[in-house]
């Protein structure tokens, strides 16, 4: 409890000597900067990997080809996401 | 007619005491129907393309043969690799008289494998027959048996070969042909011949990746499976969280 206590009396603490330095500054660029934002869904890789290597079944392919195939999938994806 | 047989039987010999390299390339063929290939041409359009410039050596003498794709002609793309693995190429392969050796690309934590197989050679011998490259070439077909958890499936794999080079090799493990293996088509591609250089000198064989252990077809499959099943599971783990 005093711990806890401590902590938030040293964060208090730390915020007030911040705002304390910040009175002091002028703004200096008043330019206003518009954000854009945007948003992007992430695929489910994971998804992806299974239905990779499931999909190389259907079409008669060997297991070791299928489990290769799924690994680039797997792969492609992740590197989309980022 | 003696003359001819002469000739052939002076070619014969000449080659069987001396190093060929032949280079292939490969064709993916067209199927608008496959899901896997609308799935490899979604991760990469052009792969078709980007196809046609890797250059596969085929190198043998009258004991044994290697084929290795040239690693700089390779190009760093997912497309391309997936349809590589599709077209049995996996990466070196070494052919004895009745077996073969394949490095496999599967890696369990840095781990390799080379898978050992048999030659298959119940091969059917059909009478048509086409000139490749200036060469008379004969029609073959043998049935491929693909084993996966969902049965077994039965795919044709045809090839043209030349009985005036008397090599029982070809691409990707295929041989026990009466001549060399000129074109060769899988389900999703196909292997033609581009060059012939013969009367090299003999040199090494390109070795396998270092830390590979040898392992049969069957039993890579079964590591594959479980391993992938963990892999997902694993994955699922860490969605939840």
């Amino acid at each position: 409890m005093k711990k806890l206590m401590f902590t938030a009396i040293a964060l208090v603490a730390f915020s007030g000597v911040s705002m304390a330095n910040m009175k002091g500054i002028k703004p200096s660029n008043t330019k206003k900067v518009a954000k854009k934002v945007v948003i992007r869904a992430k695929t489910d890789c994971c998804l992806i990997y299974d239905l990779a290597y499931q999909l190389n079944f259907s079409e008669t392919c060997d297991i070791e080809w299928s489990e290769m195939c799924a690994n680039y999938a797997y792969n492609n994806c992740e590197k989309s996401n980022q | 007619m003696k003359k001819i047989f002469s000739s052939i039987s002076i070619l014969s010999f000449w080659l069987i005491n001396s190093q060929t390299n032949v280079h292939y390339r490969i064709i993916p063929i067209e199927d608008n129907t496959s899901k896997v290939n609308q799935m490899i041409k979604e991760i990469s359009p052009n792969y078709e393309a980007l196809c046609e410039n890797i250059d596969f050596i085929l190198s043998v003498t009258d004991k044994e043969s290697f084929f290795i794709a040239d690693k700089k002609t390779i190009p760093d793309d997912s497309g391309v690799n997936m349809i590589l693995g599709a077209s049995g190429y996996t990466g070196l392969i070494i052919q004895k008289k009745d077996s073969i050796f394949r490095q496999s690309n599967f890696d369990q934590f840095g781990k390799k494998y080379i898978v050992t197989d048999t030659i298959q050679s119940n091969w059917k011998l059909l009478n048509e027959s086409k000139e490749i490259m200036g060469y008379k070439c004969f029609k073959a077909e043998i049935q491929n048996t693909i084993s996966n958890p969902n049965g077994a499936f039965k795919n044709i794999i045809y090839a043209w070969y030349c009985p005036l080079f008397p090599y029982d090799f070809g691409p990707i493990g295929y041989g026990k042909l009466p001549g060399l293996i000129f074109e060769l088509q899988t389900k999703k591609v196909l292997y033609g011949i581009t060059k012939i250089e013969t009367n090299k000198e003999i040199t090494t064989f390109p070795s396998f990746d270092k830390n590979s252990e040898k392992i049969s077809k069957k039993d890579l499959n079964q590591l594959i499976q479980k391993l992938h099943q963990q892999r997902v599971d694993m994955m699922k783990e860490q969605n939840k969280k």
